[in-house]
């Protein structure tokens, strides 16, 4: 774990105050971790997440909130302690695999997924001529089992995520898509009022609002996953979609109006967005994301496109060769 | 669902900056991270479709799937007697019938009068015949009043019903006819009650079903399993006796009106937005928990708006009013509640960010209580409020964790 920020004072003695509390709660003795070291971890650990400004009691209060247990198993394990892999190993092995299955829903690239992660969790990778181990990079703020979790999941998603979002020829015809027609006339140019006040009437949600709409209309997620993605009732998300979408509506008129247009101009400009909706996702969707996969170096050799033919190759190529074919038809 | 432009899409799908890292989606899913650091992450969230995705990727096992697993065996277990499986289905016809009826009597107000008294006896919740010392304080309405000994009153007053809706007593014909040729045919105790007991599982499945309904279409299929799954193996713990004698004890306060708020109050609690596992437990219990404070007359209710917000009514649910938990305790914004509990005048009332708020005057004063113990303190968003009496209390959390109470919330301690 390289330290990205010098520790400050204020970390350190809330450091030196819990330590040897923490150290007792997380049963450090037993697998090897000392004061000192266990200090170092936590030092890093809050140096990484408090801001520089935080206060005496907000350092504290952030050590309190830690899986000081989980913490200290987890380096213990990336210093390669062997009582706290046989720890790890009888708690989280089963599980491990199971969240693969369930993440991968296949039996195949779960184990594959699983086997990866493991690799990792060992230490392939080497730095300096040290291995370094993914649990080195650990830091309580979660629990450990949903970080692992987390871990697997973000691996599939580097992994898969290009070949899953792809249809392939035969499901396409079988769903009918394969006749859509095409485009039935090209998309007047957004009009740049237009943008503005849908620009400015995101701006004025709240990040969970705008988390929300993005997870229901463009990942077409259920409610229910939505609502236990944040935390709350699938209710209460299905009231929050619908109010959203009303509230946005109006107050991108509200704007245009505003900004000049007459009331019936700004309505249309609205629909004729509208009514190819379905259109857009489908073309956003198969764009490439321009975000860096999650970790770096690691994952970047296994990117579909560089995978053997063998499994997806073909099927990407020809999907690939589709959405090619279409674009052009739908940009001109 | 509501369309949305199409640019508001295209704005959505702005790309994002860096990934966040493992620990801070881990924490983000397990509700644990404080509000500045969770606004950073929804900020990221509402830009990153991968993240998004990793975020619903990881989440754990539905606590749902368990439920509906445990309740299956059971479900079958009662299911399979003859007795209960034709009670249940006796008791959905009368449930779907009073329904009926009382849309029926919204529609035709002049015909009320002499409806009312066959009616009486089939409000939603308080259904049909768990009759006892209801029977004889409605019997003074009935048309002709007879002045017999109880339980001949009572039957009479049931064999009445039947007449009107012959159709819901399709296992006891032969009974009414006995009884419409005025023989003194006293029912053995053990058949009322059973019946009875029909009509209560009956009444808890309409309402869980009805919840069920509620909560939603797509994923929630595994949900509502269990919320009817384990509906009627509740209400079958507490056959006849007890929950019998409290449903009419009930029934003494109410009238046809009262009757039905009560049956809204409880519909309307199981859809306040608590999780599908403690709704699902919530929906049977809620008319035995509910019940001691009703026996006094004049006792409040409650219940919690959709909001999360929480209303009292004072004269057995004619109004409702907001109760406002003095929030200038937390500066800001009003706690949004979630789960709550009465006994008496002391009311429990928990909601999300580990909010529990306790009154001891029906509403009227409020303190704010943190449970915690050696191992921490109560985080997470609190989905069940349940006390057994007034010491002892027992709270649910999202994270999930469980924590009681012996001594009315003085100290708390947390189940692993």
């Amino acid at each position: 774990m390289p330290v990205t920020k010098p520790i400050s004072a204020v970390v350190q003695s809330a450091v030196s105050d819990l330590l040897v509390e923490l150290h007792s709660t997380a049963g450090c003795e037993k697998i090897g971790l000392t004061l000192d070291s266990f200090s170092i971890i936590l030092c890093d650990v809050a140096a990484k997440y408090l801001p520089s400004s935080a206060n005496h009691a907000e350092a504290r209060t952030f050590l309190l909130t830690l899986r000081v247990e989980e913490l200290a198993l987890a380096r213990a394990c990336a210093g390669g302690h062997n009582y706290a892999w046989e720890i790890f190993l009888t708690r989280y092995r089963e599980k491990l695999y199971q969240s693969a299955l369930r993440i991968a829903r296949e039996d195949s690239a779960a184990r594959d997924l699983a086997d990866t992660l493991y690799a990792e969790l060992y230490g392939t990778n080497t730095r300096d001529g040290e291995r370094v181990s993914k649990l080195a990079s650990f830091t309580g703020r979660g629990s450990l089992e949903g970080w692992l979790r987390t871990v697997l999941a973000q691996e599939f998603v580097n992994r898969y995520r290009r070949t899953k979002r792809l249809v392939s020829l035969d499901e396409e015809s079988e769903e009918g898509a394969q006749f859509a027609a095409p485009d039935p006339e090209p998309l007047p140019p957004a009009d740049s009022r237009l943008e503005s006040a849908t620009a400015a009437a995101l701006a004025a949600l709240s990040a969970e609002d705008r988390t929300v709409l993005a997870s229901y209309y463009l990942d077409g997620r259920t409610l229910a996953e939505v609502a236990r993605m944040l935390g709350v009732h699938e209710s209460t998300i299905s009231r929050k979609v619908d109010k959203l979408a009303k509230l946005l509506r109006k107050k991108i008129l509200a704007c245009m109006v505003q900004q000049g247009m007459d009331r019936r101009q700004a309505e249309e400009a609205l629909e004729v967005d509208v009514r190819d909706l379905r259109v857009d996702i489908r073309r956003s969707l198969a764009q490439e994301s321009s975000s860096p996969p999650f970790s770096k170096g690691e994952c970047q050799g296994r990117r579909p496109s560089d995978e053997s033919p063998g499994r997806f190759g073909s099927e990407v190529e020809s999907v690939k060769h589709r959405f090619e074919s279409q674009k052009p038809g739908a940009k001109s | 669902m509501s369309h949305v432009p199409k640019i508001v899409l295209k704005q959505l799908h702005a790309p994002a900056g860096e990934h966040l890292d493992a620990d801070i989606l881990t924490a983000f899913a397990e509700q644990s991270l404080p509000e500045s650091e969770r606004n950073l992450v929804l900020d990221h969230l509402s830009l990153c479709s991968d993240c998004r995705e990793v975020v619903v990727l990881a989440l754990p096992v539905t606590e749902a799937v368990t439920v509906a697993v445990s309740a299956s065996p059971a479900r079958a277990g009662w299911l399979s007697m003859p007795a209960f499986r034709w009670g249940v289905v006796a008791a959905g016809v009368l449930v779907v019938t009073s329904f009926g009826v009382l849309q029926y009597r919204q529609t035709h107000p002049v015909k009320e009068k002499q409806l009312s008294a066959a009616v009486v006896p089939h409000e939603p919740i308080s259904s049909a015949p768990v009759q006892t010392p209801a029977a004889s304080a409605q019997t003074s309405a009935a048309p002709e009043p007879v002045p017999h000994a109880e339980p001949k009153m009572q039957f009479d007053k049931r064999v009445e019903a039947r007449k009107q809706f012959p159709s819901m007593f399709p296992q006891s014909k032969s009974a009414s006819d006995a009884g419409v040729t005025g023989g003194r045919v006293l029912r053995p105790s053990s058949r009322a009650s059973g019946v009875s007991a029909g009509a209560i599982s009956g009444s808890g499945g309409g309402i869980a079903s009805s919840s069920g309904a509620g909560f939603g279409t797509n994923a929630a299929t595994a949900v509502t399993v269990g919320a009817q799954g384990s509906t009627p193996a509740v209400t079958t713990n507490a056959p006849g006796t007890e929950a019998s004698d409290e449903l009419a004890q009930n029934q003494v306060q109410q009238s046809p009106m009262q009757g039905r708020s009560m049956a809204d109050l409880s519909v309307a609690r199981a859809k306040a937005p608590v999780p599908a596992a403690a709704a699902a437990m919530q929906a049977p219990s809620v008319a035995l928990h509910t019940s001691p404070s009703l026996m006094q007359h004049a006792a409040p209710r409650w219940m919690i708006t959709s909001a999360g917000g929480l209303r009292r009514s004072l004269d057995a649910g004619l109004t409702w009013e907001d109760v406002n938990v003095n929030a200038d305790s937390i500066a800001g914004s009003n706690p949004v509640f979630r789960a709550l509990a009465a006994t008496g005048s002391e009311v429990w009332a928990g909601g999300s960010n580990a909010v529990l708020y306790h009154s001891l005057d029906t509403g009227a004063h409020w303190t704010r209580v943190l449970p915690s113990s050696s191992g921490g303190e109560l985080t997470g968003d609190i989905t069940a409020v349940d006390f057994s009496d007034l010491q002892h209390g027992r709270i649910t959390t999202s994270t999930p964790e469980v924590w009681t109470t012996a001594d009315d919330g003085q100290t708390w301690q947390k189940k692993p």
